[in-house]
């Protein structure tokens, strides 16, 4: 199957562990992975914000750097569920655009629920091994795609983890994008509540689908001393594979 | 059509995108099928009365009220062994249940009776100092463990609101598996207030603390005669 | 425990929800009270879900969700069935536009029939138009009779909750109002406190001449008014005065007996994870000649106050809204600041798009933004309306008009320019790393690492846009090679 990765700008500046591993984690699951190197971004902080003309041209472009590939993967679900979500809508009255909207709606997919859904993985049958105590935090923008407990799935076909549940796991974290400068009391609340919940697992590593909510979790744990650390679910699932080192060893 | 009533009206065929003037369109199709198979929660398998039975009482119990069974033949001893327990000194049978032996059953218990007679003019006054009301049901609803009262001739809907204990009689023919049945009987000209009862009056206002009786009856005692 | 010493909806305009939010974070007692109370209703209305819909939950609200859906789409045929029919049971039906008129009217029919004492059960709407301030202007006294909302009353309090309207007090506040208003010994047992409201509301029940209430639902084909309560002083308002007034929205209506039992189904487990309401009321008219007891009266007061407004067609969907309180539960917002920091009778995720709407979006500019657009509104509502999108929509409408502020717009619009081009993209990129980890190191944050990142730093106090991020967590800087470096160092360009 032919894969186009979609790095997402927080992503590539932020996380790029993270793409990196979907793209090994990809390949070594037979997948052949392009990176079109037009991509920006998806437009949703546009888009949330009421900037919808803005969001509208970066959509289109969004549309025609993708329009010829098979399947479009990305690691961050919200910007999954812009496209799936929002994109069709935005072109309302406009038939052409719309239908292609649609066709790439119709075609992209988090990273999770790609292994799960389109590839039928089981990591188990890879032999894919880690360690220690890990849980995982899932990310609103999730619902919208549907993804439930895709991930979870995973991380429990990986030999020698031992899981622990986030306590309050259906409650948000508080990053919602500019939410969180533009209010930051109600988030901070949410991030610190999040964060002690992380904390009351006890778990060595978090898992996360989503670059925003790790920005804002993670900085909130350092806040509050809690030393677990964040990974994507690529990257678990890549150094489960012994496709990828462990943490420290790229930057 | 008042003119009020058209102008009212207007604005909301305005909003919906139609020109105002003269009555509205009736809609080109009809109201969403209520489909069953979807919203029935009881009754999805045929059961017998035995069966709705049991899950009523056992649903009506759920939802705080008291159940008791009987005969015809037991009826007034249940009702008196009520009367005892609870200490009721005076009690309002309705006049529905006035051929039931129920009022003389509670008057040998030692409670004095009264059969419905309320004042036209102040229906509720002689119910505020009585300890119970006692009432049939139209129906009742297994699924939720609900009565059903109705007004109408000779039913007082204070009965089952002012006292604060509300004695109900179910006949096993009363119960009905799931709401959607109950609203099928009940097309046709509605009586004046059809009240469903779940339960005793409850509130869980002050920090969620459930409380009993705030306003409505504190205890449902009910009856069902086999 | 109030927040201010103004009365909770008494805000200046345009409101800015900041102030109140950041006191309800930092008040201890209210994070625990409303924190339980929405998380454990939360759960229940999950569990009640469950159990009796099993698979099939998602199909019942979306066909609760499509029976109002249509009544709204049909609302003047409906609306005018509904006052054919309700007026052939007897019921005198009036309409208001706005809610002073709808005041005006309930004054009235008080006037005339010369009453001098109110029980008045639970109802937003009358929240909305404010009629218990009018009615006791008048000298008709009138009493709030819903436990909680009696207790609001003592206090000169606001509701904060759709359904459970002293969610933001405790038994203490109770105690302390009843020793004061009622002069009784103070208590703060729950029990002894519900048996003094029963005592003292019953001998209002038993004087009064008139009662209020809302209506949950309207059925039109039998002109009958749906009540939903679970004290039973719902019924009392309804049955023991001479005169009974409903309050109703336009949006209550539904089509037939038939759709009620959808409608039931869904309320009471969104509300309060109860199969049903303790008690259910069908209203179809006033007292007839058999009846042994009810209102020689029954007027129903129909509000728009707006709702026209909103039933065009981008915004339809709000009014399928049953005011089950379930957004607000599930709301990881509401669950911080409490029904008091949304400036307006209704709260949370419904009450920020609907308040703008009601009642201007300049005056509440604020409630649209203050929502991470987490969607678990949308996943909890019984009848399907998709808030997050309505949120977004509220947001594109402030632009359009621009409400925006001029320095969220340059920043939005800078940042967009940036996005639209690859060059564009990758200049803008390198810079915002380079100057990202440039105030990093000036700040003098330790280049640390971690979570899979050799030369990551995290910033603790960060300067202008920033502060507001650090203020709460810190902030990760970009680190030293992005994804595209590594594509290019794999030579697979």
């Amino acid at each position: 199957m032919n894969v186009s990765i979609f790095i997402t700008c927080l992503g590539d500046s932020y996380f790029p562990r993270a793409s990196i591993a979907a793209v090994k984690v990809l390949e070594r699951l037979g997948c052949r992975v392009d990176f079109p190197a037009a991509q920006t971004c998806c437009g949703q902080p546009m888009f949330n914000n009421g900037f919808h003309d803005d969001a509208r041209v970066l959509a289109r472009r969004m549309i025609g750097v993708f329009e010829h590939s098979e399947r479009v993967v990305t690691v961050s679900g919200s910007c999954a569920s812009m496209i799936r979500e929002y994109y069709p809508g935005l072109f309302a009255g406009d038939e052409e655009m719309r239908g292609r909207a649609a066709r790439l709606a119709g075609k992209t997919f988090e990273f999770g629920e790609f292994l799960v859904r389109e590839l039928n993985v089981d990591l188990a049958a890879l032999g894919a091994r880690s360690r220690g105590r890990t849980t995982y935090h899932y990310s609103c923008h999730l619902r919208g795609l549907g993804v439930t407990d895709e991930a979870v799935r995973l991380i429990g076909q990986i030999g020698g983890v031992e899981f622990a549940p986030l306590g309050g796991a259906e409650q948000c974290c508080g990053f919602g994008g500019t939410f969180a400068t533009k209010y930051p009391a109600i988030s901070g609340k949410m991030a610190r509540d999040k964060a002690e919940a992380i904390r009351a697992t006890c778990a060595a590593r978090i898992v996360s689908s989503e670059p925003g909510c790790t920005m804002n979790l993670a900085g909130a744990c350092r806040r509050y001393g809690i030393e677990t650390e964040f990974t994507s679910l690529a990257e678990l699932i890549a150094e489960s594979l012994g496709l990828m080192e462990g943490g420290g060893a790229r930057g | 059509m008042s003119g009020e009533r058209r102008a009212f009206l207007a604005r909301v065929s305005a909003s919906l995108g139609r020109s105002g003037g003269g009555r509205p369109a009736p809609p080109a199709t009809p109201p969403p099928v209520v489909d069953e198979r979807v919203v029935r929660t009881c009754g999805r398998g045929g059961e017998s009365r035995d069966e709705l039975a049991r899950v009523f009482k056992e649903r009506a119990a759920r939802a705080g009220m008291h159940v008791h069974e009987a005969t015809y033949a037991t009826l007034g001893q249940v009702f008196a062994d009520r009367v005892r327990e609870l200490g009721i000194r005076r009690v309002v049978v309705g006049e529905a249940l006035a051929a039931f032996g129920i009022a003389g059953a509670c008057s040998a218990a030692g409670a004095s009776v009264e059969v419905g007679g309320a004042d036209a003019a102040r229906p509720f006054e002689h119910l505020y100092d009585v300890d119970a009301g006692i009432t049939n049901v139209q129906a009742a609803i297994a699924e939720t463990g609900t009565l059903v009262c109705t007004s109408g001739e000779g039913l007082a809907r204070g009965l089952s609101l002012v006292p604060p204990v509300h004695m109900a009689v179910v006949f096993e023919t009363d119960i009905v598996a799931d709401m959607v049945d109950f609203l099928v009987r009940l097309s046709g000209p509605l009586p004046t207030n059809v009240v469903l009862i779940s339960g005793p009056s409850k509130t869980a206002d002050i920090e969620g603390v459930l409380i009993t009786g705030v306003h409505g009856p504190r205890a449902v005692e009910v009856v069902v005669v086999r | 425990m109030r927040m201010d010493d103004a009365h909770p909806l008494d805000v200046p305009l345009p409101y800015d929800i900041r102030p109140r939010a950041a006191r309800a974070v930092a008040d201890i007692k209210l994070q625990q009270f409303v924190g339980h109370a929405t998380s454990s209703k939360d759960h229940g209305r999950r569990e009640a879900f469950a159990a009796a819909f099993g698979e099939r939950a998602e199909e019942v609200k979306r066909l609760a969700g499509e029976i109002k859906q249509h009544t709204l789409d049909h609302l003047d045929w409906y609306l005018d069935l509904f006052i054919m029919r309700a007026e052939a049971v007897g019921v005198r039906v009036h309409y208001a536009a706005d809610g002073a008129e709808a005041n005006r009217i309930a004054l009235e029919i008080a006037r005339s029939n010369s009453c001098r004492l109110c029980v008045k059960s639970k109802s937003m709407v009358t929240e909305e138009t404010g009629l218990l301030g009018v009615l006791e202007g008048a000298g008709i006294e009138t009493i709030e009779t819903d436990l909680g909302e009696f207790i609001l009353q003592l206090d000169h309090d606001a509701p904060s909750h759709i359904v459970t309207p002293m969610i933001h007090k405790d038994r203490t506040a109770v105690g302390r109002a009843f020793a004061r208003e009622l002069g009784v010994g103070y208590t703060d047992d729950p029990e002894k406190l519900a048996g003094i409201a029963r005592d003292h509301l019953r001998a209002k029940y038993r004087a009064a001449d008139l009662g209020i209430s809302g209506a949950n639902f309207l059925i039109a084909e039998t002109g009958s008014i749906v009540l939903c309560t679970n004290e039973g002083n719902g019924r009392f308002c309804t049955s023991a005065p001479r005169v009974h007034i409903a309050f109703a929205g336009i949006e209550k209506l539904i089509p037939r007996v038939q759709n009620l039992g959808v409608m039931l189904k869904v309320l009471a487990r969104s509300a309060t994870a109860q199969p049903l309401t303790c008690y259910t009321s069908i209203i179809t008219g006033p007292r007839r000649h058999d009846d042994v007891d009810g209102p020689e009266e029954v007027h129903l007061i129909l509000l728009d106050n707006g709702r026209t407004e909103i039933l065009r067609e981008e915004t339809r969907e709000l009014l399928r809204c049953i005011r089950c309180g379930a957004c607000l539960n599930a709301c990881p917002v509401y669950r911080r600041v409490g029904g008091h920091a949304y400036g307006s009778v209704y709260s949370g995720p419904i009450g920020a798009v609907i308040t703008p709407l009601l009642k201007g979006l300049e005056n509440y500019p604020d409630l649209p933004h203050a929502t991470s657009l987490c969607g678990a509104c949308f996943e909890a509502c019984p009848v399907k309306i998709d808030l997050p999108r309505q949120l977004i929509r509220l947001r594109e409408r402030q632009v359009e008009r621009g409400i925006t502020t001029w320095g969220e717009k340059l920043v939005m619009r800078a940042w967009a320019w940036s996005l639209k081009g690859s060059w564009r993209y990758a200049v803008a990129s390198r810079i915002q790393r380079a100057v990202v980890r440039e105030l990093a190191a000036l700040g003098g944050a330790a280049w640390r690492g971690g979570d899979g990142y050799a030369d990551r730093a995290w910033i603790a106090r960060g300067p202008g846009p920033l502060k507001a991020w650090t203020d709460e967590r810190d902030f990760p800087t970009p680190v030293s090679s992005s994804f595209r470096d590594w594509w290019s160092g794999e030579n697979r360009a």
